[in-house]
């Protein structure tokens, strides 16, 4: 049985994908479906991904500086559709906004040089895989 | 959330409800939907690369808004870790957002690698939900995606420019299925003589399947969107055509053998998963790799009881007493060579022979003489 599906999602005005892409190919590795979608998404067409594929986890690569303004406006989106999917947000966060986005509901912020174990391993959890 | 809420929900479009019913239908659940034609199933194939989901996109988009599209787009599963990256959403997220347009990645899973069971489950429910255009687009390689003519009312193959090699190559599947010939990218100059060549391939084999075949090939740029409103038009005077002649319900009859089918792998492919005694038998040579394979699929009849006899000395009375236990007793027949009389009492899978010997001197007589105890009449 594959693992369940997840979103690999670049949001805003941010054409740095390497990272994006590492994740989406690992996670597709540890035998989960991945759906990438590509750069310079807005917050509610990864909402309206999340809902159409049935996406059981959310993740989102920001190297902008805009992680406040748009996963705010995510996660907003996210309550009004009524629905709850768990979130990971990776890339450039500086520290002092990591609490700030825990707070948004976010499930975990993760930076660079976190090794792919431990990726792969938060989204097990997250997703109900063993 | 119950089924019958989500199908309620999915005939009005919910999308929500729509993906939990297809990852149901993925996870083995079987709704039981009665569909009704109403959606033109479009199949895409052509080799990776060769503009697929650019195609989809353009199309989609130019499709009115108030006409219900959706999409599937199948990506290749990882045969040793199940997993797969899915990037066909790429080339058409701007469609995402729009209320008519719905859009799934579907993963080969399995062992064949072309369509599975969920996908003919996945088009069922969306001609459930009330899709007028589904579009499904295959992985594009090899012969497992000539299923698509099972599922598809149309199939489009697509031919990249500057593949005179490939449509060669194509010749053995996907030239004989396709009802629309593409050359995609035909903003590529190179797509001219890739045109000239792909009606000379049509030729050709019109003359192994008939003059009846007549495919239509068109130059489309899904890119820069020429030609695109043309194989519009030829794709909605088609399902016209389908609608006018009754053909439509074909395609639903073959869908369900191709469902039937495709399940069966799956099953196969579990229980040779399972099968690991077979495998070790094998590997040590206990076992020839076909016999084993013969024995999965219970090719071979299993060990069974035949009958028992049991010698008696009077079987009338026995056989009434079996007949009031409410079980089908055959007339007594007598054997003379065997110095027996015979009744069978049937058991359902097996049976047992009562034996009555007919004199003193008889074997059964000797038998009984020797050793009935316990049982008599």
């Amino acid at each position: 049985m594959p693992k369940p599906k997840v979103i690999i999602a670049k949001l805003g005005l941010d054409g740095h994908d390497r990272g994006a892409k590492v994740i989406a190919r690992a996670l597709a590795e540890a035998g989960f479906e991945v759906v990438y979608t590509g750069i310079r998404q807005t917050p509610s067409q990864v909402i309206e991904t999340a809902i159409q594929e049935d996406a059981k986890l959310i993740g989102i690569s920001i190297l902008s500086g805009s992680h406040m303004e748009l996963i705010g406006e995510l996660m907003r989106i996210m309550r009004e559709r009524g629905v709850s999917i768990p979130v990971l947000v990776g890339g450039i966060i500086p520290p002092e906004d990591r609490d700030a986005l825990l707070k948004m509901g976010v499930a975990g912020v993760y930076g660079p040089g976190t090794p792919l174990r431990e990726i792969i391993d938060i989204v097990k959890k997250l997703t109900g895989v063993s | 959330m119950k089924i019958e809420e989500l199908l309620e929900r999915a005939r009005n479009w919910d999308k929500l409800a729509i993906a939990k019913l297809i990852t149901m239908a993925e996870e083995g659940v079987e709704p039981q939907l009665d569909v009704r034609r109403r959606s033109h199933v479009i199949g895409i194939t052509g080799p990776p690369g060769s503009g697929k989901s650019t195609l989809i996109y353009t199309m989609a988009r130019k499709i009115p808004q108030d006409k219900r599209v959706a999409i599937l787009t199948i990506d290749p599963s990882s045969p040793f870790t199940g997993g797969s990256f899915m990037g066909n959403r790429i080339r058409m997220q701007e469609l995402t957002s729009k209320p008519n347009i719905y859009i799934r990645s579907m993963a080969t899973r399995g062992i064949r690698g072309g369509l599975n069971y969920a996908t003919v489950a996945a088009i069922n429910i969306l001609e459930y939900a009330g899709a007028d255009y589904i579009f499904l687009e295959t992985v594009g390689a090899g012969q497992s995606d000539t299923d698509v003519k099972y599922v598809a009312d149309t199939i489009l193959v697509l031919v990249p420019p500057l593949s005179g090699d490939e449509i060669q190559a194509l010749k053995s599947g996907l030239m004989e299925i396709g009802d629309i010939y593409v050359v995609s990218k035909s903003d590529n100059p190179a797509s001219e003589s890739t045109y000239r060549d792909l009606m000379a391939m049509v030729d050709m084999v019109r003359e192994i399947k008939g003059e009846t075949w007549r495919p239509t090939v068109l130059k489309v740029s899904g890119l820069y969107g020429y030609g695109v409103d043309e194989l519009l038009k030829v794709i909605d005077d088609r399902f016209g055509e389908l609608m006018k002649n009754g053909r439509l319900d074909n395609t639903l009859r073959s869908r369900r053998t191709l469902e039937m089918r495709l399940y069966a792998y799956d099953l196969l492919e579990k229980s040779l998963n399972e099968a690991k005694d077979l495998e070790s038998k094998v590997i040590n040579g206990e076992l020839s790799p076909r016999d084993a394979a013969r024995r999965l699929l219970n090719y071979y009849d299993k060990p069974r009881l035949d009958h028992v006899a049991v010698a008696i000395k009077n079987i009338d009375e026995a056989a009434r007493k079996f007949r009031e236990l409410g079980l089908r007793v055959s007339d007594p027949i007598v054997v003379e060579e065997q110095g027996v009389k015979v009744v069978m009492v049937m058991l359902g899978n097996t049976k047992i022979e009562l034996l009555e010997p007919l004199g003193p001197e008889t074997t059964v007589a000797k038998f009984i003489e020797k050793r009935v105890r316990v049982f008599t009449t």
